[in-house]
């Protein structure tokens, strides 16, 4: 052994040393199984910007999991839970269509023994989503182009003699279209469809199309348009950027981005802890400060100040200006009203 | 009599039935299962669910054909398609002729101008688009300008923009085959018929033209197929008769979680797809036959 140089092994030693090696990946995943990998299916773009600096380092720092995102489609969530072959933990989208994806039976039940629901908004707390906050489909109008006085209501922006920027879907447009046409916002819903279409008629040569988010604020800020609808997050900073483009929140039709674990999740429990925390007064307020969509949590304006409250649909100030979105109408109505809708496109 | 026929071959016939030609055929083996796994078998199980998604029927078709906006559509998706297809054609065959006529760098430099568009996503080269065609874009600004026109024009959405739009997407993809068949064209058949007293005009129809025909086919195939799954060109320059069936069906696929409708949908675009294939090789005077010629 003495004269055994630095480097050289036994046999012994080296057989020891192989069974300490196959030792290693398990030590190693002992801590590794605690802290898991949760899939978040997201639409992207800036939501998902915002969820990681908010709501996703504070739930690294709480549980130590990690967090990874991935394109939020509805095709991919079905044939996962046909298969029974789940991935994701977490899917982000909008509230009208994640309700036609529950009814569907692609959904775990929420567990609500950790949220506080008496402080969300009335109908944020679902069987199979939650609302996790509020966004507004809303008037605005390039200031540029814009000639007199800015639209104070659906029924002006219909009036106005110009180009009028719409959102190429029935959900949220057919809303501005019966309250353009003189509909009290308080007797909107169940829609009367046949009468949001004869108030698109009458516009019909004015109309630009917008299909996307991103194109929708571009055909604003460029002045492809002069006056029409678009989400307030999309403009929100442009304007502050000093783009010739402004908004307002009259009569506006509030849409929600909503969340639901997918059915056979494989870390079922801590999505839904990650959902408690994203829903909590503290994280809802942090979003709010970094994107203009209102907390769902009314505690959470408490924790905002006046100017960042000014921004959001949800404050007690804008919310009473307009309505949300009727859930259960597009959940009993989407395909049909859809297939009026492409009709009444190529007619 | 058979019997007596294949006792009587000669050694020499079956060492060539081990020919490199039947070891090709071989090589097509793997191929072909990637494709049945990957490609057929995907496609039947679309067309199944056609007509078993919620159950058994057709309940699916029905739907279409009971009105609503599908079969309209449709007819607007293949109208636009032969369209794209058609202004693709009168674009590139003169482009691929003197292509066909360049040689060395010239060549290579015509051909990186065909090919280095295909490397730009077909999303960001439709809001290229939309910033050329808009009110306050550079072609209005430029008409205005210039004092043609007083007023902006709306090209968007419209037809104008989209065949813009679709036609710059497709074009290398009408150029290529094109310019592969005529490279391969014998320039020694138009001396022949110019001796034998055709002026050039009637060599190019009677002589060149014809031997073009297979590039033309492949390319008219390739661009028509491509042009009917188009998605978000016309969604983003189109306006509402823009409406291509790929829109729909992945309203149905993504959004409304209809896979009955949106499978039938699909197979309706497939059976409308092969049977214009077929119809149009009938009427070329099958293609394939003169592909082989050609080669």
């Amino acid at each position: 052994m003495k004269n055994k140089t630095a480097g050289s092994l036994t046999r012994r030693e080296a057989l020891a040393m192989m069974g300490a090696v196959s030792l290693v990946p398990w030590l190693d995943a002992t801590p590794a199984q605690a802290a898991s990998q949760l899939v978040f299916a997201s639409g992207g773009g800036k939501l998902e910007e915002t969820y990681k600096k908010t709501v996703f380092s504070a739930f690294k720092e709480k549980t130590s999991n990690d967090i990874v995102t991935t394109a939020n489609e509805g095709a991919k969530l079905k044939a996962m839970v046909e298969q029974g072959q789940v991935e994701w933990d977490m899917m982000q989208g909008p509230a009208e269509q994640l309700i036609v994806f529950g009814r569907q039976g692609l959904f775990e039940p929420i567990d609500y023994t950790n949220i506080d629901k008496a402080n969300l908004l009335p109908g944020a707390a679902n069987e199979f989503f939650a609302l996790t906050d509020v966004a507004a489909y809303n008037i605005g109008w390039n200031t540029a182009n814009l000639k007199g006085p800015a639209p104070q209501n659906w029924a002006e922006v219909w009036a106005y003699d110009g180009r009028i920027g719409l959102w190429k879907k029935p959900f949220q447009t057919l809303e501005v279209a019966l309250l353009a046409d003189g509909v009290a916002i308080a007797d909107l819903y169940p829609l009367d469809i046949e009468r949001a279409f004869k108030s698109l008629d009458k516009i019909k040569s004015k109309i630009v199309w917008w299909e996307r988010g991103a194109q929708g604020a571009q055909v604003f800020l460029d002045g492809e348009v002069d006056v029409g609808a678009i989400w307030n997050g999309r403009v929100h900073q442009p304007k502050l950027d000093g783009a010739p483009v402004d908004f307002n929140f009259n009569q506006a039709v509030f849409v929600n981005d909503a969340w639901a674990v997918p059915k056979g999740a494989p870390h079922k429990k801590e999505a839904m802890e990650l959902l408690a925390l994203a829903l909590s007064p503290e994280q809802q307020a942090a979003f709010a400060r970094e994107l203009p969509y209102g907390p769902v949590n009314r505690a959470a304006l408490a924790l905002l100040d006046d100017k960042v409250k000014a921004t959001l649909p949800s404050s007690d100030e804008n919310y009473k200006k307009g309505r949300l979105l009727d859930l259960e109408f597009w959940a009993d109505n989407s395909q049909a009203t859809l297939e009026k809708f492409n009709s009444w496109l190529i007619g | 009599m058979l019997k007596g026929a294949n006792t009587g071959t000669p050694a020499t016939m079956r060492k060539a039935s081990w020919s490199v030609a039947r070891l090709y055929r071989w090589m097509l083996l793997a191929p072909a299962l990637f494709l049945a796994a990957f490609f057929v078998f995907p496609i039947i199980r679309v067309v199944l669910r056609s007509f078993s998604d919620p159950a058994w029927g057709v309940q699916n078709y029905e739907r279409i054909m009971a009105g609503g906006p599908y079969l309209q559509v449709l007819l607007a998706t293949i109208q636009t398609a032969a369209t794209v297809t058609a202004l693709c054609l009168l674009l590139a065959y003169p482009v691929a002729y003197v292509m066909s006529r360049l040689t060395g760098s010239l060549l290579q430099i015509a051909a990186a101008c065909v090919i280095i568009p295909l490397w730009t996503s077909a999303v960001i080269r439709s809001y290229a688009w939309m910033v050329v065609f808009q009110r306050k874009g550079i072609l209005n600004e430029a008409l205005i300008g210039a004092g043609v026109l007083d007023d902006a024009i709306r090209f968007l959405p419209g037809s104008f923009a989209v065949h813009v739009g679709m036609v710059h997407i497709m074009l290398p993809f009408m150029i290529l085959p094109l310019l592969a068949n005529m490279r391969a064209i014998d320039r020694s058949l138009l001396r022949a018929a110019e001796i034998m007293g055709a002026n050039p005009l009637v060599a190019f129809a009677k002589v060149y033209f014809p031997l073009s025909m297979p590039g033309v086919s492949a390319g008219v195939a390739l661009v028509f197929m491509m042009s009917l799954g188009f998605f978000i060109t016309p969604a983003l320059l189109g306006g509402p008769q823009h409406l291509m069936a790929a829109v729909l069906i992945e309203q149905q696929a993504n959004v409304i979680l209809d896979w009955g409708l949106a499978s039938s949908l699909a197979t309706v675009l497939l059976v409308v797809t092969g049977a214009m294939y077929v119809l149009y090789m009938r009427l070329t005077g099958n293609a394939t036959g003169n592909l082989k010629g050609a080669l």
